[in-house]
């Protein structure tokens, strides 16, 4: 068993040493963007970005290309993931800067509003000028695809600095298994609502385990869930798994489906379906 | 050679000694050491397997063939083929055909073990009048998705719970009736469940306490299982053992793959931290050994683990109580006794001291207490394989009593106990042909979680 570990981790070493371009560009420019990541993460409304060296202040909109990464991620692996040992170990000041009151040393709000399985963050984005006064979570199990989320915010709030209230403080993104660590991140009660937008369909029976939305996980969602006001979002273009979520909702003694005119009024519906990537792809078909 | 017991249970008397070694389960009398009761589990692995597969491989077909008549559709290219379906082959994890986890019901009624070879709980309806073979009698044999690996029984014996590998906990009713049981009838139904192995289940009060491998310790309504009441944080590693103790119920103690042990206090319902967590490295460092060394792309230290923790309440020799914790750190000879002392409950305040540490010749596998007013025993089975010796008359068990006057635990060594375990190990039926033939004995420290990306 240790052997065969051993050889993996070589063989993806030798992997990045080939001189081929777009290997070699795409690393360069994570490297890049790594170092960016890092000072930029540090900033708050208040200081000076002169004082950062970056290339004359232009932030650049991360590019896909170089972020790919294969579409599955194991959500039972053992991921290295960070996690911490409880929501009140969590450093929320590190995602959201700008709601740190170093006076007093606690965040000024907290997260009310998760976006599980937030892809490449199109649906934050839209939701942040919505819900300007709330403070917004994506997790992401995939590694790649969180850093490029991450580099989208960043590069955002860059652009947006000088504007008071649509400046894309209050979102961020995290690396997570949310069907594991859920309780974690988040205290008992404190969410207003859970998206879960176009997840992962696991077609094959013996995947239907690995479903995000599961009898037993949904216990989970509804102690993180504010008991009333708390609300789950699901969309999907894959009518089995709309099938699947719709049953398992129902049964679970703790959710109630909300009214087809609900559904018309609410403006995060809207959202859901016309500013995720997903969702432009469907309205385009 | 004999198979070490890799698990044993004695009943609350103190009279009888519930055994388990490799796919065999035993009861033998303490008194003298005489098998009373033997079963072997005859199920053989592969053939589940081949037979499992083969279901799997007719259910989709039938899947394959309702698809096709409610969508009309004309199969794209002549034959529809059937999805791949793992085979278990030479690069899957090994199965071992063992008995994993043995208890006994509150009332001593039912013997409940759960086999790895077809994941199936088996419940004996146990016949103590029958003196030949107590197991002789009638059982359940009720089959589970995954593998069973926690079972309990509730405390009027009405139902079995049981936590599996995949996180599941499932509640299965105990029949009045064993000879009339149809298992389709008869369903379990699922409770709750982690995303993670669940490694221990405890019922307390109107709730569930279950721990899994992911850190966590969860709280659930037993009647309303969709309901989690709460979470307990702290854990930085899998946990491995909850007990909550006779002489406080509103203490929960758990440890499993962190150095320290941590206490909790229940009693305050909106606490979720610890309120004491005790460091055993101290203690134990001195006994780890080369089987506690670690691959050296981890880290360079040893690490260890602690399997089992059992509570038992003595009277010393000056007349006061002793509330003592036995640990038991996997793959060492040495138990831990630690002395529990309560300085103030509600506010928090407890201390714990080192008692007594045991050290033996052998390796221990798993611990078993008799704590009754005169008779207060640690039995324990022990690992003969480190020895090259392949004869039968290797020790299997060990018995430490409970000295009154000198207020230790001693291993007993009067011809009269040394008769009673040298019985116990040669009544064995299980016999082997070499230690290849042996089913993993130290199993928890695997449970810990390396990844590398």
């Amino acid at each position: 068993m240790t052997e065969s570990k051993l050889i993996e981790v070589e063989a993806v070493d030798a992997k990045n040493q080939e001189p081929s371009s777009l290997h070699h560009k795409r690393k360069i420019y994570r490297q890049e963007q790594e170092k960016k990541r890092k000072v930029l993460k540090k900033v708050n409304f208040e200081r000076n970005l002169a004082e950062i060296d970056i290339n004359d202040g232009e932030i650049d909109l991360p590019r896909k290309k170089f972020y790919r990464q294969r579409a599955h991620s194991n959500p039972f692996s053992d991921h290295q993931l960070e996690y911490p040992v409880s929501p009140s170990h969590m450093d929320w000041s590190k995602l959201y800067p700008h709601y740190y009151d170093s006076t007093n040393n606690k965040m000024t709000r907290e997260v009310t509003i998760a976006d599980i399985g937030c892809g490449f963050g199109g649906l934050m984005i839209q939701l942040s000028s919505e819900f300007n006064s709330k403070l917004i979570l994506g997790m992401e199990i995939r590694l790649q695809v969180t850093e490029y989320v991450e580099d989208r915010i960043l590069a955002l709030r860059t652009k947006h600095l000088n504007e008071p209230i649509n400046n894309y403080q209050n979102i961020s993104v995290l690396r997570g298994n949310a069907m594991k660590f859920l309780p974690n991140f988040f205290k008992k009660s404190q969410l207003e609502k859970i998206f879960f937008c176009f997840p992962d369909p696991h077609f094959k029976q013996r995947k239907h385990k690995a479903r995000i939305i599961s009898s037993t996980l949904l216990s989970e969602y509804a102690y993180c869930l504010k008991e009333n006001d708390g609300i789950v979002y699901t969309i999907t273009d894959v009518l089995d798994l709309h099938n699947w979520m719709v049953k398992h909702l129902d049964e679970h003694p703790l959710f109630q489906r909300l009214s087809k005119d609900w559904e018309d009024s609410d403006r995060c519906v809207q959202i859901m379906i016309n500013s995720t990537e997903e969702g432009k792809k469907v309205e385009r078909n | 050679m004999k198979h070490p017991f890799q698990l044993v249970v004695s009943n609350s008397k103190g009279t009888l000694l519930f055994c388990a070694a490799k796919n065999t389960l035993q009861i033998f009398d303490l008194q003298n050491g005489h098998l009373i009761g033997s079963w072997v589990d005859s199920v053989d692995h592969k053939t589940v397997m081949e037979q499992q597969h083969q279901k799997k491989i007719n259910a989709l077909k039938l899947h394959q063939q309702d698809l096709a008549e409610i969508s009309h559709e004309k199969p794209a290219n002549g034959r529809k083929k059937i999805p791949k379906i793992p085979v278990p082959g030479s690069g899957a994890p090994q199965i071992y055909n063992y008995i994993r986890c043995l208890i006994l019901s509150n009332s001593e009624k039912f013997l409940v073990i759960t086999t790895d070879s077809d994941k199936a709980a088996i419940i004996f309806k146990l016949d103590y009048s029958n003196k030949l073979n107590i197991l002789d009698c009638a059982t359940i044999r009720h089959l589970f998705p995954k593998r069973p690996c926690s079972i309990l029984t509730t405390p009027n014996d009405d139902f079995l719970i049981l936590g599996d590998k995949f996180g599941d906990v499932y509640k299965l009713k105990i029949p009045e009736n064993f000879t009339d049981y149809n298992p389709i009838n008869n369903s379990y139904t699922l409770l709750l469940g982690h995303v993670s192995m669940l490694t221990d289940l405890l019922l307390w009060n109107q709730s569930v306490i279950s721990a899994d491998r992911d850190e966590h310790i969860r709280f659930s309504n037993f009647n309303n299982p969709f309901i989690i009441e709460n979470f307990l944080f702290g854990h930085t590693q899998f946990i491995s053992s909850l007990n909550i103790p006779k002489f406080n119920n509103n203490l929960l103690i758990s440890a499993g793959g962190d150095q320290q042990i941590f206490f909790w206090n229940l009693s305050q319902t909106h606490q979720n931290h610890p309120i004491l967590k005790f460091d055993i490295k101290p203690f134990i460092y001195p006994y780890l050994n080369k089987n506690h060394s670690i691959p050296k792309r981890f880290l360079k230290t040893k690490e260890f683990s602690i399997s089992q923790i059992k509570t038992v309440s003595l009277t010393s020799n000056d007349n006061s109580i002793l509330n003592l914790m036995i640990v038991l750190i996997e793959q060492t000879n040495v138990l831990l006794i630690l002395k529990y002392n309560e300085l103030d409950f509600a506010n928090n305040k407890i201390k714990i001291d080192l008692f007594q540490l045991i050290q033996s010749q052998n390796t221990f596998i798993n611990l078993s207490i008799i704590n009754n007013i005169n008779n207060n025993k640690i039995i324990s089975s022990i690992s003969n394989v480190n020895n090259d010796n392949t004869n039968d008359n290797v020790k299997l068990v060990e018995i430490y009593n409970f000295n009154q006057s000198s207020s230790q635990f001693e291993l007993l060594t009067n011809a009269d106990n040394i008769q009673i375990t040298s019985q116990i190990s040669n009544n064995n039926i299980c016999n082997i042909n070499s230690k290849k033939d042996l089913v993993p004995l130290f199993t928890i420290n695997q449970l810990r979680k390396r990844s590398e990306h």
